[in-house]
């Protein structure tokens, strides 16, 4: 599904990613580890397209994507919720979700925000609020959900719980496992929390200085507990 | 009240009081005033085409007088040449809608926003300004018509019926045009900002990257918006030199874009009521401090600027609508009826 080979990337002239390679096949949850400033958000926009590449590739379902504006691979199934959950403040709830419907889809807009709402229920009773009022946990909900309304097929997720309670983070997990189970959606997930990472991960990359230095089993984060160290502490 | 009403409530409020103007106006005012009253309209129309891509497309266009110029310019060249007013009302608002797409087109796509927009803008419109005031010599024509450099085109025809060049429109028919003129651009605004392309739109405004993150072409949608701000202001200068007869390169000049500017920090920007009611109020003042002698008109508008950005930064409209109005309605449901009261009296 994504084959990322040899990218390097950085912010003008100050590299962040340098030479970094994955694949993540069809239907895969991939959990990507690392300290803070390490590249984990830069490689996540690198692969949206918010960063160019310097050099390497990208290619998404056999398609070259390593230059192309992120609207178009938006298009092509990439799905994107950056860090701090990004919703439109001043938009309602449902216009929020209709502006994640992407007319080009080719099903209908009504049909689509009715779906995500059965799946995202505490949606329903809030949907004529504004964006900006809802709290920190609803706002990441809808996010999630927001971004699902373009149904992509590769799911790109910033810290979904940060700053957000114990309960909401399980009800984002359950959804993202049910997503998962259900319609076969790829992830690619940057967390600091390393329960939710093992329950939702199929593999795990860590991530130092912008090289990706190793690989392992959702399991490990389990039975080593010096993977602890590989994010940030409280 | 039945949803639709409720829904449209505005909108039906603007329809109500823009006929009531259309058909009221012209047989309350006398001719002088009328032709006054035409004149804050036509702004009122280039109000709004600054509002559209400055208040919901974010595109903050410090010179937009570029477009309004070209217009004005594009109607007087073709209107004389021609001899019919209806196709060059079309050249009038396709020449500036062109030029907005040629120039949104290097500055979106080369990822300029903010600040240098305005800049980019500002030098194109005294770039403007400058080459239509040295073309005075004989050598610059277009066709039949000298462009006069700094004493502008003279005897510009006014507008006719279409395709009739010989039923050349009146004063109280010009008010008319300029008022339905101005009907149709609001409410084609209105409905235009209602759907997809609109809501878009406000949300490129609120961040640009997120809406492409969304898969939608940020960068066209601000094209699209730019080029349609550009018709409208275009649209603006047509009938402004149909009005007047006679068009100069003043209308390119920085004090006419700061103004247009002004109309909307006066009227509230992200609205486009507040913008109509700027231009109009703004307009009627310079015209009322214009015909005395005591104060300096440029002191005073000043004077009413800093006003309003000190005390009143988001515009008449906001303020009516967000705080006026609610506490006029909470103030009508709290107070009892007299029916009400003088029944409690009885008992």
């Amino acid at each position: 599904m994504l084959n990322v080979d040899n990218i390097y990337a950085g912010y003008g002239r100050i590299p962040v990613l340098s030479g970094i390679s994955f694949t993540v096949t069809d239907h895969q949850v991939v959990g990507v580890l690392g300290h803070n400033g390490m590249g984990k958000t830069t490689l996540l926009k690198t692969l949206i397209g918010q960063i160019s590449l310097t050099s390497g590739a990208i290619r998404f379902d056999e398609a070259d994507m390593s230059r192309k504006s992120s609207f178009l691979r938006a298009r092509a199934g990439i799905g994107y919720v950056p860090q701090g959950r990004s919703i439109f403040p001043n938009l309602t709830v449902l216009d929020n979700l209709r502006m994640g419907f992407v007319p080009a889809s080719g099903y209908p807009e009504e049909q689509a925000i009715k779906g995500i709402l059965a799946q995202f229920p505490r949606l329903d009773s809030i949907i004529d609020r504004a964006g900006g009022a809802l709290s920190g946990g609803e706002q990441q909900i809808l996010a999630l959900a927001r971004c699902l309304c373009g149904r992509p097929k590769l799911l790109l997720l910033d810290e979904p719980t940060e700053g957000i309670q114990p309960s909401i983070v399980d009800e984002i997990l359950e959804i993202l496992i049910r997503l998962h189970r259900d319609h076969g959606l790829a992830i690619i997930v940057v967390e600091q929390n390393l329960e939710f990472i093992r329950r939702l991960s199929d593999r795990v990359l860590v991530i130092e200085k912008g090289v990706i230095t190793g690989e392992i089993s959702p399991l490990a984060l389990e039975e080593t507990p010096e993977l602890g160290g590989y994010v940030s502490t409280e | 009240m039945h949803p639709f009403v409720r829904s449209n409530a505005s909108l039906i409020a603007v329809g109500v009081i823009g006929i009531a103007l259309l058909v009221g106006l012209p047989l309350a005012l006398e001719l002088f005033t009328l032709l006054r009253v035409t004149l804050f309209v036509i702004f009122a129309i280039l109000a709004l085409s600054l509002a559209f891509i400055w208040g919901y497309g974010g595109i903050l266009c410090f010179g937009h007088s570029a477009f309004f110029g070209l217009g004005a310019y594009a109607y007087a060249v073709s209107v004389i040449n021609v001899g019919d007013s209806t196709l060059p009302i079309v050249i009038a608002m396709a020449l500036p809608a062109l030029l907005a797409a040629a120039l949104g087109y290097f500055m979106f796509y080369a990822r300029i926003s903010d600040v240098y927009v305005g800049v980019i803008t500002l030098t194109v419109t005294l770039i403007f300004y400058n080459v239509v005031n040295s073309t005075a010599g004989p050598q610059y024509r277009i066709g039949d018509v000298h462009l006069g450099g700094f004493n502008g085109i003279p005897n510009v025809p006014s507008l006719n019926v279409p395709f009739d060049p010989n039923a050349v429109l009146g004063p109280q028919d010009m008010f008319w045009v300029c008022m339905v003129a101005l009907m149709l651009v609001y409410f084609g605004l209105r409905m235009l900002l209602r759907m997809r392309f609109g809501r878009v739109l406000i949300a490129v405004r609120e961040n640009e990257s997120r809406v492409e993150f969304l898969g939608y072409d940020a960068r066209l949608h601000k094209l699209i918006a730019f080029s349609i701000g550009g018709a409208i202001a275009g649209l603006a200068g047509c009938l402004f030199t149909a009005w007047g007869g006679f068009i100069s390169p003043t209308a390119f000049s920085v004090v006419q874009s700061a103004q247009i500017i002004i109309w909307l920090m006066v009227g509230g920007v992200g609205t486009l009521i507040g913008p109509m009611i700027g231009a109009a109020l703004i307009s009627w003042l310079t015209a009322s401090l214009g015909s005395q002698q005591t104060v300096d008109a440029n002191v005073v508008l000043g004077t009413v600027l800093l006003a309003f950005v000190l005390l009143v930064p988001k515009g008449i409209a906001p303020i009516v609508t967000d705080q006026l109005m609610p506490w006029f309605l909470s103030m009508c449901r709290s107070k009892p009826s007299v029916a009400s009261v003088s029944r409690k009296d009885k008992t």
